[in-house]
């Protein structure tokens, strides 16, 4: 950091100095250029003395200057799009500074709705600071333009940048979820245009945002605060993706661009035969009577090839303008096609389901893990939008997104205590390939009406149908035992190998509903127009579906526990191998078949008033919100608890926002909101899957969380796209659910659960800082969360006759996953006149819980970490620009830890406590590292607007 | 005066020629009724809810999933048979269930369909071996957390082990487990196995995590490719003692407190077993083959004979045994290999070498530290036990893992006879003693190693 500030203070001292040296020998004009009817700077103005070739354009906080000018009569001409041009004759008659100010006034146009929204070009940063200034909640936006120069492809690595949000990263390193003032996952959700679309993910209830390639995108907000309009499940807030929308003119974008991971440069990448997968499993072939035999399963995709990945290729293309009399039909369309290549590595210590007297921790086994991951998306999207008249808009849109990845993890699983070890690396060594190939699917139509009905009467509607699917064939664990030991010389060489077994399973999941929403909105003439009254409703029915089943395989070895002799896959057949337990599979009959209708309906009223001479603004209102969930489960009732549930509930949700307008350029706001958060479809079906780090189960007895939110923020719009933010936070938690590591199945069997705790109160506080210098900018944002939570733990301690004993004991920590510090800090270049444009973007997320275990003071925590990217563009010729982008610049490691010294398990002389790579500064026990490498691309954009 | 001696000394015979007579009396046996609890059984087959007592010589076809009711007893008079048709079957038991066989006429809960394979061309071959691999095993005895007593007496346990669905019967089985013969989960209830004989087993064979006696029984293969025959958690508190394990794939008896139900920290005192042959079938390296003490356990291991196991006797550092409280010591070790007897104090752990352990320890290296390695040649088939019917040194091949067809019992002038240590005290008050609702007898220590006894007292098999 320390040397690129520098760096920067020299080139801006160089910049001083020429200046000065520059103005010893002629004629400097300078000035600024901004916007008559509002005075907000206008960058990218072009400022021009006519006939010559001396000119400038506008900096990004409307400044411009324009040097060595020869003595000389000149025309001084300033055009901006869409502005009146301003002239004006100059002359130079000696070395001096001429200073000309000029604001432009806008082509003359009625200015009817549409048009004023138009006003600042779609996707600019200008449009998205003015939306934060005038909208009614407390929201934080992404521009096209800047997502277009930042270094991220998907949205979820996007939403990083954004004040107050932290993002929770997969195995393989993507972003997907976002935690929003350090509230998890659950408590925020995802819409498209406003509307919320169904999810693949056979896990959470909202859709994964590295789903969405950023380019398909006029905008991202983040909305902090919910209005009685919006739905109300959410605590920390709403992403709302806009998509582009139709421009009053020809715009074409596209791009292409190719790239590389740096560990595929370092390591091979572990490929799999994508066309070894069987689709559809026995049961699904057959029919559930169908009692399979070993050559149903071949083991093709099992066979690992390390290959040189080939670069990633992404383009995307977007056209939109506006067709017959008056403009009145526009279509957008954007397309997007990414197909990338990714290796991470990671190492897991995985704990021992019970620790040893006064918490010693204990380790059962390690993992080290390679990931290598192609991910190949599709975004397709549709706006249209016919002006019937004056009165009357609608619109048509249509989303297709699609996700495929094929993954290969490659496990090296040691067990690593209880066990006569001789030492790291030593004894019985299982090697795991897991293949995995996911086919994920969004399509969503919305249709939506505008209408003014009558003077100060309008409606709106939504209606949307949407299915979301995911299917995972042939998820194939293949699994063999490696013997090593030390040879007379001290060398570990491997004694055997055997094959141990292999799981296969077929999973498919449906999300589908039909939703539809209506708003009308009176603003009646006798008040003035400083009331507008709100109402509405809105209705949702969803049907998720889930299909699994499951085989294994198990070697026919001669001698128990001694397994098959292993040299490679093929060598494997049906005279070597036998289909473990339930040969009919297990779809007819098991916890992870299952199927969730959820009826969502909820109607409000808001009103808004504009009080004190339109000075303050007061919006409050009440919403109220229905559930109706209903699930089942394949399996037999009299048997097994909780194998069909309905749960109904109903919340009152009121809410208050004042905004106060201190002056035309500051907000004061204050807000008072009551909102929800649903448990997932998947975690109150009762139910055991398998998971990453240990298997998952369900609980039928989840509570939904409810939440007191308060809200205050002061934002002060000083020039330009230049803003100050300053806001702090507190929110009421009742149930808030977290996931919990428990042993409800014995006391070595270690699941994971999620679990209603104790009331919980979150509070923070949030500053956002973005300020130009001409081409410079910075823009930093910060947020402090702090949350307590109070939940009893396990302690083994010694009785009075010394005997072991497990004690509970108060045990006080934030809310899992939840960093009380995360920043931003961006320095921004832009050069208008050159089109050069570059982004240095760092991000800090301070250390949180990434595990919980139930016993005090060994919870997992991830320690803070910073990731720097880099991005720029240059143009080369008008509308032909080249870019290149640097993901995670520093290869930075995620580390987690256990907050214990690591001295017991670094001594060599101990090697039934010895841990290996253990090299944290602090001494603490490392217990989870995750390297991801660097990511490059580079690429070319065509820009027409 | 010499007639009055003559007189005294005849009186004095002649009390003690009647008194020995009397004690002739004392071994008469008398018949007892057959106990019987509530109405019998009508049915011939068990399935669903059932209560009430199994006659005398009947069999029974269980053919599903049985609940004994909490409040309800279910009782088997001696004498009688199960035979479990159904690979779905299991006992749930939530009251009380008592299975009363005798000497002369044992109880039988067994599948006969699957025929015992105890002749297989290598001894320890498990996965041609129906008792771990066997399509009809079944799903044993699932004591729920609040059956508070479960006995069994004279009764052949066999060929349970099979794999659960995706239901369970107890919310601390996990679908798709493999079953424990018996899983008794009420730390406050009571469990009994004695002069019983349990077969097979293919995960751990028994849990007994309650108040528990089990005695003079014999376990043949318990576990398949792991599992210890008797592995005590939290909550378990009770006895082994008299029992002869074979052929255990791990450990015949292993405490751990492991597990944080509302019991007791676990306690399980060990002493008079024969563990032969344990060990062989355990995956993973290192888990011991009899005698096995981690996490926070205690209780007292004496007099007990160690044959053949591929690990000796096993305290464990990490995570650490109770190690304050655990008492142990005159433990026979014989090894027919360098492999075994270099593991009598298994190398990682934290087994204290006793003085009265045999052999007698002076074989360590001077400087030795607990858990070294050591290499003990010498020892290579020394101080054989003499068993009256089993081959030692073992020929190759012949690491058996099941008792038929042998005969455990000490020869006279075998080294362990005599060598017993009868100077402690197991725990006591834990299980009541009665013939039907409890223990009929708790032997306490013997005065030879193992579990037969040259008097004729412990295991009666």
């Amino acid at each position: 950091m320390s040397l690129i500030s520098k760096r920067i203070f020299l080139l801006i001292l160089l910049m001083c100095v020429k200046t000065f040296l520059v103005t010893g020998y002629s004629a400097t004009i300078k000035g600024n250029v901004s916007d008559k009817q509002n005075s907000e700077p206008l960058a990218g103005a072009i400022v021009m003395l006519t006939g010559t070739t001396y000119g400038a354009t506008t900096g990004l906080d409307g400044s411009y200057i324009i040097r060595n000018i020869p003595k000389g009569e000149y025309d001084l001409e300033v055009k901006y799009f869409s502005f009146e041009t301003f002239k004006k004759h100059i002359s130079v008659t000696d070395v001096e500074v001429i200073i000309i100010n000029c604001q432009l006034s806008q082509l003359s146009k009625t200015l009817n709705e549409v048009q004023v929204t138009a006003k600042y070009n779609n996707g600019t940063d200008e449009q998205a600071r003015n939306m934060e200034k005038n909208s009614n909640n407390l929201l934080n936006i992404l521009s096209a333009r800047t997502i277009e120069l930042l270094p991220d492809i998907t949205v979820a690595n996007l939403l990083q940048r954004v004040s107050g949000v932290q993002v929770e990263r997969d195995a393989n390193g993507e972003a997907k979820y976002a935690t929003i003032r350090g509230m998890d996952k659950r408590y925020n959700y995802t819409t498209v245009n406003g509307v919320k679309i169904a999810s693949p993910d056979d896990k959470a209830r909202f859709v994964p945002l590295d789903i969405f390639p950023a380019e398909i995108l006029d905008r991202v907000e983040v909305i902090k605060s919910l209005t009685p309009d919006m739905e109300g499940d959410a605590v920390g807030g709403v992403t709302n993706l806009v998509m582009k929308k139709a421009p009053d003119h020809l715009v074409v974008y596209a791009t292409a661009a190719t790239g590389y991971n740096q560990n595929l440069f370092d390591e091979h990448y572990n490929s799999f035969d994508k066309g070894a997968i069987v689709a559809k499993d026995p049961t699904a072939l057959h029919g559930v009577k169908y009692v399979a035999a070993v050559t149903d399963f071949p083991l093709g995709s099992s066979v690992i090839k390390s290959i040189q990945a080939p670069p990633n290729d992404l383009f995307s293309l977007s056209l939109g303008n506006r067709f017959l009399k008056d403009k009145k039909l526009g279509v957008m369309f954007s397309g997007s096609y990414q197909n990338t290549f990714k290796e991470t590595n990671n190492l897991f210590f995985k704990p021992a389901s019970q620790p040893d007297v006064n918490n010693v921790p204990e380790f059962d086994d390690l993992d080290l893990r390679k990931y290598s991951t192609q991910e190949t998306r599709i975004g397709l999207h549709t706006n249209i939008d016919y002006h019937i008249n004056d009165k009357n808009t609608i619109s048509l849109y249509g989303l297709f997104l699609q996700l495929n990845q094929l993954e290969e993890r490659n496990v090296i699983d040691t067990v690593i205590t209880a066990v006569n070890r001789p030492g790291p690396g030593l004894g019985n060594v299982d090697f795991q390939d897991r293949t995995t190939l996911t086919k994920q699917n969004i399509q969503n139509l919305q249709l939506k009406g505008e209408h003014v009905v009558a003077n100060g009467l309008k409606a709106d509607w939504t209606g949307a149908i949407s299915k979301a699917t995911s299917d995972v064939p042939d998820r194939t664990e293949f699994t063999t035992t490696n013997t090593f030991s030390k040879d007379t010389s001290g060398k570990i060489k491997q004694a055997g190998a055997t094959f141990k077994s292999s799981t296969k399973s077929w999973e498919r999941t449906t999300d589908q509903d039909m939703q539809g929403f209506l708003n009308i909105t009176y603003t009646p003439a006798v008040l003035d127009e400083k009331v507008e009254f709100k109402g509405g409703g809105m209705y949702r029915s969803k049907d998720r579906d889930n299909y699994y089943n499951e085989y294994k395989i198990d070697p026919k070895s001669a001698h128990a526990g001694v397994g098959v002799p292993y040299t490679n896959v093929q060598s494997l057949n049906d005279t070597t191998l036998k289909l473990g337990t339930s040969p009919t599979g297990i779809a007819h009959q098991n916890d992870l078949t299952y199927h969730v209708h959820e009826n969502i309906w909820a109607y409000y009223v808001q009103a808004k008033l504009h009080l004190l001479d339109n000075k303050l603004e007061v919006l409050g209102g009440v919403r109220i919100e229905n559930t109706h969930v209903s699930d089942s489960v394949e399996l037999d009732p009299k048997v097994r608890d909780a194998v069909a549930g309905v749960f109904d509930y109903m919340d009152v949700l009121p809410s208050l926002h004042l905004k106060y307008k201190l002056s035309n350029k500051e907000n004061l706001r204050l807000s008072y909101f009551e909102s929800i958060s649903r448990p997932g479809f998947y975690e109150v079906v009762t139910h055991t899957a398998p998971g990453e780090d240990f298997d998952e189960i369900g609980n039928p007895h989840l509570n939904h969380s409810v939440a007191q939110n308060l809200d205050a923020r002061y934002e002060w719009f000083p020039k330009g796209i230049d803003q100050v933010l300053i806001g702090g936070f507190y929110k009421n938690i009742d149930n808030p659910i977290e996931y919990l590591l428990v042993r409800p199945g014995g006391p070595s069997l270690q699941q994971i659960q999620p679990n209603n705790i104790p009331n919980t109160v979150n509070y923070g506080s949030e500053l956002v800082v973005t300020k130009y210098f001409h081409y410079f900018g910075v823009s930093a944002n910060y947020t402090y969360t702090h949350s307590s939570v109070n939940v009893s733990k396990d302690l083994v301690g010694l009785d009075s006759l010394k005997h072991q004993k497990i004690y509970t004991v108060s045990d006080t920590r934030p809310l899992q996953g939840q960093a009380a510090h995360v920043g931003n800090l961006a320095l921004i270049y832009k050069n208008p006149k050159s089109g050069f444009d570059a982004h240095l973007s760092l991000q800090y997320t301070g250390r949180h819980i990434a595990l919980l275990s139930e016993w005090a003071g060994l919870n997992y925590w991830q320690k803070g970490t910073t990731f720097f990217d880099f991005s720029c563009e240059k143009r080369i010729v008008k509308h032909l620009f080249t870019y290149a982008k640097v993901n995670n610049l520093l290869n930075t490691p995620t580390i987690v830890e256990l907050t214990y010294s690591s001295a017991r398990f670094t001594d060599a002389g101990k090697p039934a406590f010895y841990l290996p790579y253990q090299n944290l500064a602090d001494k603490n026990i490392l217990v989870e590292r995750n390297l991801y490498g660097r990511n490059y691309l580079v690429g070319i954009r065509y820009k027409l607007d | 005066m010499k007639q009055l001696n003559f007189f005294i000394l005849a009186v004095i015979a002649g009390i003690l020629l009647f008194a020995s007579c009397k004690k002739k009396n004392d071994a008469t046996n008398i018949a007892v009724k057959q106990t019987q609890i509530g109405a019998f059984i009508a049915s011939d087959t068990l399935n669903g809810s059932i209560k009430g007592t199994m006659k005398t010589g009947k069999t029974y076809i269980m053919t599903g999933p049985c609940t004994i009711n909490f409040g309800d007893t279910v009782l088997m008079q001696s004498g009688v048979t199960i035979n479990v048709v159904s690979p779905t079957a299991y006992f749930l038991v939530q009251g009380v269930f008592i299975s009363l066989g005798t000497k002369d006429s044992a109880n039988w809960i067994t599948v006969k369909s699957i025929s015992k394979q105890d002749n297989l061309t290598n001894a320890q071959n498990a996965s041609n071996d129906p008792a771990f691999t066997s399509p009809n095993l079944w799903l044993g005895f699932q004591c729920d957390t609040c059956c508070p007593l479960c006995v069994m007496k004279w009764t052949h346990l066999e060929f349970a082990g099979g794999v659960f669905g995706t239901t369970t019967p107890l919310s601390a089985i996990k679908s798709g487990a493999k079953s424990y013969c018996v899983y008794f989960t009420n730390p406050s209830g009571v469990f009994v196995f004695e002069d019983s004989w349990l077969y097979g087993g293919v995960d751990d064979p028994m849990r007994p995590n309650g108040k528990f006696c089990i005695m003079r029984s014999t376990f043949e293969k318990s576990g398949y490719i792991g599992g210890d025959c008797l592995n005590v958690k939290h909550g378990g508190v009770g006895i082994a003692a008299y029992n002869l394990f074979v052929g255990t794939a791990t450990n015949g008896t292993k405490a751990a407190d492991k597990g944080t139900n509302s019991g007791p920290t676990c306690q399980f005192d060990m002493y008079n077993n024969t563990y032969v042959n344990g060990g062989y079938r355990q995956v993973q390296t290192g888990r011991g083959g009899n005698i096995n003490y981690e996490q926070g356990a205690f209780g007292q291991a004496y007099n007990n004979l160690i044959v053949n196991c591929k690990f000796g006797y096993r305290i464990v550092g990490n995570p650490i045994a109770d190690t304050a409280h655990i008492r142990y010591g005159y433990n026979y070790q014989y090894g027919d290999a360098d492999s075994i007897v270099g593991q009598f104090y298994p190398v990682g752990y934290i087994t204290v070498p006793q003085s009265t352990d045999i052999p007698a320890i002076s074989y360590l290296p001077s400087g030795y530290t607990l858990g070294a390695t050591y290499s003990a040649h010498s020892l290579v088939g020394a101080n054989n036990p003499m068993f009256v019917n089993y081959p030692l040194p073992c020929p190759t091949g012949a690491v058996i893992n099941y008792a038929s067809g042998f005969d455990f019992h000490l020869q006279s002038t075998s080294p362990a006879v005599g060598k017993g240590f009868k100077g402690f005290s197991p725990m006591s008050n834990q299980v009541p003693v009665d013939p039907v609702f409890g223990a009929t007898k708790i032997n306490g220590p013997g005065k030879d190693i193992g579990c037969y006894q040259t008097d004729g007292t412990g295991n009666q098999h």
